[in-house]
């Protein structure tokens, strides 16, 4: 009666003890490496921001680093000879917060209300983050969100003004 | 053991073996928590709250399990254990509760509070579950965001873990719906048996599911080793067991056609115990009573336990796992009890004991 169901409870036991650890063994030698190791070519990737080199002929604005729940951020804000704005950040290492986002909002200094701030990009896993920023982005300031903490990173310049013409 | 339905049989030992897990999972619960916090105002860092209850409650119900599959393997090869196995049941359904928490969270639906004009009421210490945490309240409803986010099928180490962890938990829902005596009775304790078998396949997508999950993004090697430990120590109480299983299962006393076979002197059998011995592909239980023997199945009729493992109180049987009692001479249990269990006839010659394999009919009242 009982002897089949014993029967059974060894094959399987002996069946997961075989498995189990093959497939302990092949997760943890197969754990995807964080994409810091060369540049991806995916574009989801580059739709993130992750490893795009820097455009050359910039011209630095701003060069700073802040420090974020005990993480030092290197930022470079420049401006590109037609006019736009390139945002480079670089964590030393990974944020230990969730979901990290960078926005800008137009607002300055930091807001409580982010209903008008633009989502740039995530600053999740490890690496410099590079982004071209909207021409409508001028002024206000380049946040860091997550979990409902916002710190401000940057806080980017209007661009230079015309020289008012002398009135006549 | 009872004569009529109740539908759960609260003892004083039962309560106490209760009030012992919820307490040790409550301090485990409050320990996890209460050191991630330490950890985080030490290092400095923000701490995501829903994110330390939700792996506090997931590893509560991985420990448990653990814990409870090993109860089994360990009564099997040491008598000791036999205290923890009586009330099993229990923990199995809190493994359930505790795996149903990690998912869902601790929060109230909002529904039919609205209906009612009233703001959903907010219980202590709510936190939001897996499901909805890491879906990250995006537009996707989180059971569809669930099922068809990750499509990596044919990635090992990036397939969808969370698919595993679903089959676990509703493994683990079928064993703790149908854990009550009422499905043991009317499935019959061998059908009953073999789908609880199925908490093995529950138990190894469980594993996946940690190994593929929470391994995959937290790199300290102390949680691979522990977790791999658990595993490893888990398997090989059961593969021990059921080694000391195999050998008496393969030597079968009875030769075919023997009316009578030898299974030994009574002098080996302590008084008021008894000796397993496999006759016709059966295990029967031979015990001795001062210069008495008689031979009952091996096999208890309520969850098939161990009655050769049991000892002789008031002329009866007990089986070491439940407490059921049957009578010597009869195999039935004494009125107003309902259970019997077959016999075998038994004779004693010059210090031998001769049982013939075929068994008398079960006596029933």
């Amino acid at each position: 009666m009982i002897t089949s169901l014993r029967r059974w409870h060894r094959r399987l036991m002996t069946a997961i003890a075989i498995g189990l650890p093959l497939l302990a063994a092949a997760a943890l030698l197969q754990r995807p490496d964080r994409p810091v190791a060369s540049p991806s070519s995916d574009p989801l990737f580059v739709a993130a921001g992750y490893h795009q080199a820097s455009p050359p002929d910039l011209q630095p604005l701003i060069h700073q680093t802040k420090r974020v729940d005990a993480t030092t951020i290197d930022l470079e804000l420049s401006r590109h000879p037609g006019g736009q704005l390139w945002l480079k950040i670089t964590p030393e290492r990974e944020l230990p917060v969730s979901d990290p986002l960078i926005v800008w909002t137009p607002a300055n200094p930091q807001p409580k209300d982010l209903s008008n701030a633009t989502v740039i990009g995530s600053l999740s896993g490890l690496g410099s983050r590079g982004w071209w920023l909207p021409a409508a982005m001028q002024g206000g300031g380049i946040l860091l969100v997550s979990n409902n903490k916002t710190h401000t990173l940057i806080r980017i310049p209007h661009p230079p003004s015309r020289p008012a013409r002398a009135r006549t | 053991m009872s004569h009529q339905y109740v539908a759960v049989q609260w003892t004083r030992r039962k309560v106490i073996y209760d009030a012992i897990l919820i307490g040790l999972m409550a301090l485990y619960l409050l320990a996890f928590m209460q050191t991630s916090h330490w950890i985080a105002d030490l290092r400095g860092i923000e701490l995501e709250t829903d994110g330390v209850a939700i792996r506090a409650y997931g590893s509560a119900a991985y420990i448990l399990l653990h814990l409870t599959l090993a109860i089994g393997p360990l009564s099997r090869l040491h008598p000791w254990f036999h205290t923890l196995l009586f009330n099993r049941r229990h923990m199995g359904v809190m493994v359930f509760l505790l795996g149903a928490i990690h998912v869902s969270g601790w929060t109230l639906p909002s529904q039919p509070w609205i209906w009612l004009g009233m703001r959903t009421p907010k219980l202590p210490w709510a936190f939001y579950g897996s499901v909805a945490w890491y879906n990250n309240f995006g537009d996707l409803k989180p059971l569809v965001s669930l099922f068809t986010v990750n499509r990596h099928f044919g990635s090992l180490a990036l397939f969808p873990f969370e698919l595993l962890g679903v089959i676990g938990l509703i493994v683990l829902f079928v064993m703790a719906a149908i854990s009550h005596d009422f499905w043991l009775a009317n499935l019959t304790a061998p059908v009953w048996k073999a789908i609880h078998m199925s908490v093995y396949v529950g138990y190894a997508a469980l594993v996946g599911h940690v190994l593929l999950g929470a391994l995959q993004t937290n790199r300290n090697p102390w949680l691979a080793v522990l977790v791999l430990s658990g595993a490893l120590a888990l398997l090989t109480l059961h593969l021990l067991s059921g080694w000391r299983e195999w050998h008496p299962d393969r030597a079968d006393l009875a030769q075919p056609g023997q009316s009578w076979v030898d299974v030994g002197a009574l002098q080996d059998i302590a008084d008021g115990a008894a000796k397993v011995v496999m006759l016709s592909g059966e295990r029967v239980a031979v015990f001795r009573r001062g210069s008495s023997v008689f031979a009952l199945s091996n096999v208890c009729q309520h969850q098939n336990g161990p009655l050769g493992e049991g000892r002789i109180v008031n002329n009866c049987a007990v089986c070491p796992w439940h407490g059921y009692e049957y009578e010597l001479d009869t195999g039935a249990s004494p009125p107003p009890f309902h259970e019997s269990v077959p016999t075998f006839p038994v004779q004693l010659r010059e210090g031998r004991i001769l049982i013939s394999p075929v068994p008398m009919a079960a006596v029933q009242r």
